[in-house]
């Protein structure tokens, strides 16, 4: 049986390109010489001596034309020499798209296919439609190029196009044969026959599908082979198509026979396979379908009409698609893409479509409409999929506003709101503080370790007290998973706990605290000190000790702490001793001030008299001191404590006559009008 | 020299000018006034108005031009990968312009400017890119043969037979078979294109009892259509169409006496209501390719506004798809015989869709209907189940001002 295939595609002869310049040479003369001259007849002769070199073993030879090259059933000559790549492109203009040749055509015969050739004018717009008439001799057939099959390359087309690929001109070739190529000779119709009995032979049963099904892949990649393969499809009853089907090794390879069938067999042999691939269960095709198919199949079979050409490629394009459906895998959806999206710029352009609401994107949309129908089908998990890649934030809204009992909304509340999923929304750093908070309240406690590694890792202020708001939604155990993180942590991790506990005011227990206000870092020392300060437990002795700091920094928390608590008394001597001291910044004394204002003791008044005044150096005469922030705050504390005094009364004088501040100002003007200051002081120390 | 030859050379000088003068300028409007002015002649012509440029050939429709071979310009545009061009008459005089200007910038000639739409960015009326295979080998009509219909000789039985399969097995076993819808969409494209020009296909039932089914091809039939019309690749037309045919799939379930119910109360209204609902659940869960039609489904009864029913959890513009279905929908519901109404007759249901544009339809989308039905290149052909019931099949013109007749859908 093989040795029936293998002589049809016998290689050609050696060197063809002797037969192609006998036939450039006899072309030439063609248009050169008229009929019938001896010049003209020895060239024609000499082509016929050719082509029976050409044809040896053969049962047919197809000369494929495309622009630059000629083919020899599908391949590209192997000598392609200037010579043929002429006569190449003199076809082409002739518009010439394949020539048949087969045993037994005669000089005369030759001689009318070359005068066809020459006759077809060049650039005669007039004579097209009669030029694309194919011209068929009993021997030679010449198939003008078809260009019906040309269409607008879609973008997401997986056929190649014309771009730069000369396939597709080996396509046009191929469609100039067209998928009717009749068998055309007694030969395939004997080995059709032979084919089928052979195949109902149980001996020879499965040597004689393998013969088919390498057939079929012959015609499906070459055109040489197509009319064979029709010619054997057509004379196989169902039963054999059957026994062909199944022979094969698993439905993928039934499924590939199916789809090179689809590709090689005309439309009536594309039905026949399918029907047997169908009825051996290798292929999904129901009632309705073989219905519909079949109606196709009678207008691709149709001898003539527009739509003949449409109803084969719908056929053998719904195949094609039904094998890819089987082959696919049954996973999720794959469709992510808005399929109509080259339509969306048409509606967007339109002057009068001003959209009046949001259009989403087509992932967000069929999510929507999956929460909607609750539906949780593989196409809504895949968009699910590409909307939390996309935008985390819509699918957490899109979620949280599902029903708790809807299927999809639970999907996503599952995928979305979990540890994992908060990690990586933190991480993209792309979801906003509303889609953050729904996901870290639905999670409680959970949120809080992403959102605390986070927290420790914010590049920035903002940043971290983004996140610290967020966080401090999740309560004590917030505060404590903070604190856990703190032993052995690094300075910045340090500086950020402590100043994420001072906002929440927590210090959980078992955290020594009063450990980090002793820290070699003074940021860290710091913040400590600010912490505790919030706490009434611990807040008094905190500022005693800060104030008791070699650190100023520390020194100035402390001193801000008693300025608006007040001074207990045994801070009363550092505090004026920072009031005293010339060296500390004029902002720490004036706190220093503050702090000792509703003390009574006298050591505070002499210093605060001592630093409000102050003497000329020549005359010695009391004057007042240069208003800097804690001169001020002397003058005002001792306005409102120590009025009554005659010392300060002079002060004050000093003051009103200077200009001072307002609220100098104001309080000695209220001590010059008879009020006594103590209306005004503030009282004691604020508990 | 043929009107087709006249024609691209007045589309090259076009283009040779655009380089030369800005927007506005008379020798620029002159000319593009005279190429929009052969390439209404080009309409006129038997032949399809597109072209493809191979190489140093030049073919229009499916004819090479043998005068244009080695034309420079086809080898220029071929290099910019305007290897294929096809207009349709629904192409604007301001469109044409922009399209020019685009192709101007695709040859790479000067930057673009900023109101030109991108190289890729559809216009209305004209497509072009690159070219690939389409189909086996259909056999050249001659022109004189165009009028010859061959819709005349195809039936819908089959597509009839498999919608009113689809819709019963969506009743009784809640799966709706995409691969069965697609070929019904596939063989009204093959109809469609069965003559010179596109027809619309138009079913013509006289049971009342096959409304559903007769409704949904014939939608199918119009979204196809108006899918071509806006610029719609094959596959998008065919995903398009599967769209329109199945958008009513949720009233598989609805009993048919209350289908034919002259007032009904609310809970009868509300459970026709939920088919929009349903009928998305139900192509949700019958497979992963019909996700656009699901959405249709849904959104088909949706305002451009967002509202409608049934009632979205956030307002949201229908996709586009949706707003094809939809005035294809209402416009078939219209033009169809009721039980308790007559059909509208064609001029009364487009002065409806144009009504509601912008209100109760997408205002683009619907303004391409209208187009589409006024300008007449797509004819409208009412097509029985059987071939044998249909002596009369009537050609329909986009003037009919005459009511449809009360025999039949759409006629």
């Amino acid at each position: 049986m093989a040795g029936t295939i293998a002589q049809d595609a016998a290689p050609v002869a050696d060197d063809p390109s002797a037969f192609f310049l006998a036939f450039a040479a006899a072309l030439q003369r063609q248009s050169t010489y008229p009929d019938g001259h001896p010049l003209l007849r020895q060239a024609v002769a000499r082509v016929h001596e050719q082509m029976d070199a050409l044809l040896a073993g053969r049962d047919a030879v197809l000369v494929g034309v495309t622009p630059e090259r000629l083919l020899i059933d599908d391949a590209p000559l192997a000598n392609d020499g200037p010579s043929t790549r002429e006569l190449a492109r003199r076809l082409h203009r002739r518009d010439v798209g394949a020539i048949r040749l087969t045993p037994g055509a005669d000089v005369d015969e030759l001689g009318a296919l070359l005068r066809a050739i020459a006759r077809r004018d060049e650039r005669d717009d007039q004579t097209a439609p009669g030029n694309s008439r194919q011209v068929a001799l009993p021997h030679v057939q010449l198939f003008p190029l078809q260009f019906g099959g040309l269409a607008l390359a879609e973008p997401e087309a997986d056929e190649p196009t014309l771009a730069g690929d000369g396939n597709l001109w080996e396509q046009l070739v191929h469609l100039a044969v067209g998928p009717h190529d009749p068998a055309g000779d007694h030969a395939s119709e004997q080995v059709a026959l032979t084919l089928r009995e052979r195949l109902r032979e149980p001996l020879l049963e499965v040597e004689c599908a393998n013969e088919i099904t390498a057939l079929l892949a012959g015609a499906a990649t070459g055109a040489s082979l197509r009319g064979r393969a029709g010619a054997v499809i057509a004379v196989l009853e169902p039963a054999d198509l059957h026994r062909v089907i199944a022979a094969q090794p698993d439905h993928a390879a039934g499924r590939a026979l199916v789809a090179q069938g689809a590709r090689a067999l005309p439309a009536s042999g594309v039905l026949a396979l399918t029907r047997a691939a169908a009825a051996a269960g290798v292929l999904s095709a129901s009632d309705a379908t073989m219905v519909l198919m079949e109606k196709l199949t009678t207008l691709a079979s149709a001898t003539s009409g527009r739509g003949r050409g449409r109803a084969d490629a719908a056929l053998r394009r719904h195949v094609a698609d039904m094998v890819s459906a089987a082959e696919a895998d049954s996973g999720p959806g794959t469709t992510v893409e808005d399929p109509a999206a080259s339509l969306g710029p048409l509606l967007a352009s339109d002057q009068w479509a001003r959209p009046t609401a949001p259009s989403p994107s087509w992932a967000e949309r069929l999510v929507r409409l999956g929460v909607e129908v609750d539906a949780l089908v593989p196409v809504v998990l895949t968009a699910i999929d590409t909307l939390a890649i996309r935008d985390d934030a819509v699918l957490v809204a899109i979620g949280d506003a599902a029903a708790p009992d809807n299927s999809v909304g639970a999907h996503i509340r599952a995928g979305a709101f979990t540890e994992v999923a908060l990690t990586s929304m933190l991480t993209s750093g792309t979801v906003g503080d509303v889609a953050l908070t729904q996901v870290a309240t639905a999670l409680g406690p959970q949120a809080v370790g992403p959102l605390v590694d986070s927290l420790m890792a914010a590049p920035s202020r903002r940043e971290r007290y983004r996140l610290g708001r967020i966080l401090a939604q999740c309560g004590e155990a917030a505060a404590e998973a903070v604190a856990a993180r703190m032993a052995g942590a690094a300075r910045p991790v340090l500086r950020t706990a402590l100043a994420y506990l001072t906002h929440v005011r927590s210090i959980p227990a078992a955290t020594p605290i009063s450990r980090y206000a002793r820290h070699p870092d003074a940021g860290v020392r710091a913040a400590a000190v600010r912490l505790l300060l919030t706490t009434a437990d611990t807040r008094e002795a905190a500022a005693v000790d800060a104030l008791a700091a070699d650190d100023p920094h520390l020194r100035r928390l402390a001193a801000r702490y008693f300025a608006s608590h007040g001074a207990p008394e045994p801070v009363i001597a550092p505090l004026v001793a920072i009031v005293r001291d010339q060296t500390q910044p004029s902002a720490l004394r004036a706190l220093a001030v503050r702090a000792v204002q509703g003390s009574r003791d006298p050591a505070v008044f002499d210093a605060l008299l001592e630093v409000a005044t102050t003497r000329a150096r020549l005359t010695r005469r009391a004057r007042l001191a240069p208003l800097t922030p804690h001169v001020v705050a002397a003058l005002h504390v001792l306005a409102r404590g120590w009025s009554d005094d005659g010392r300060v009364r002079e002060v004050l004088d000093l003051a009103l006559e200077v200009g001072a501040l307002t609220p100098v100002r104001r309080s000695a003007s209220a001590v010059a009008a008879g009020l006594t200051a103590t209306t005004a002081a503030p009282g004691g120390r604020h508990e | 020299m043929t009107v087709s030859v006249l024609f691209l050379h007045s589309l090259a000088q076009s283009i040779a000018t655009i380089s030369l003068y800005g927007r506005g300028h008379p020798a620029r409007g002159k000319t593009v006034d005279a190429s929009f002015a052969m390439l209404d002649e080009l309409h006129r012509l038997p032949r399809a108005a597109q072209f493809s440029f191979l190489g140093e050939n030049v073919v229009h429709d499916q004819t090479p031009i043998p005068s244009l071979r080695g034309w420079q310009w086809a080898s220029r545009l071929s290099d910019a990968g305007v290897q294929r061009l096809e207009f349709t008459p629904d192409l604007t005089r301001d469109g044409f312009e922009r399209f020019l200007e685009s192709l101007y910038v695709r040859l790479g000639q000067v930057a673009a400017a900023a109101d030109t739409p991108p190289p890729g960015e559809p216009v209305a009326g004209v497509r072009f890119g690159a070219v690939s295979m389409y189909e086996a080998s259909p056999d050249p009509i001659e022109p004189g043969d165009a009028a010859t219909s061959n819709v005349a000789a195809y039936s819908l039985a089959e597509e009839t037979a498999v919608t009113r399969w689809i819709f019963a097995n969506a009743e009784k076993r809640g799966k709706v078979p995409a691969s069965e819808a697609e070929l019904i969409v596939r063989s009204l494209l093959v109809l469609r294109h069965a003559d010179a020009a596109p027809v619309i296909p138009i079913l013509r039932l006289a049971n009342f009892g096959d409304y559903a089914v007769m409704h949904a091809i014939n939608v199918a039939s119009l979204t196809l259509a108006l899918a071509e019309q806006l610029g719609a690749g094959r596959r998008e037309a065919l995903r398009i169409g599967v769209a329109g045919l199945l958008h009513d799939i949720g009233m598989a379930s609805v009993p048919r006496a209350l289908l034919e119910k002259n007032q009904l109360t609310p809970d009868e209204r509300e459970r026709i209501h939920r088919h929009p609902r349903e009928g998305a659940q139900l192509l949700l869960t019958s497979g992963n390719t019909l996700d656009l039609a699901a959405i249709a489904a849904y959104e088909h009864h949706f305002r451009p506004d967002g509202t409608g029913y049934p009632t979205p959890t956030a307002p949201r513009r229908p996709h586009v798809v949706s707003s094809i279905v939809k005035v294809c929908s209402v416009f078939t519901a219209l033009r169809s015989f009721r039980v308790h109404w007559p059909a509208w007759s064609l001029a009364r249901g487009l002065r409806y869709i144009e009504s509601g544009a912008g209100v109760e339809f997408e205002p683009a989308v619907a303004a391409a209907f209208v187009r589409m039905l006024r300008r007449g290149r797509d004819r409208q052909i009412s097509v029985t189940e059987h071939p044998d019931d249909m002596p009369d099949f009537a050609l329909l013109d986009a003037g009919d001002e005459s009511p449809a007749g009360d025999r039949g859908v759409l006629a």
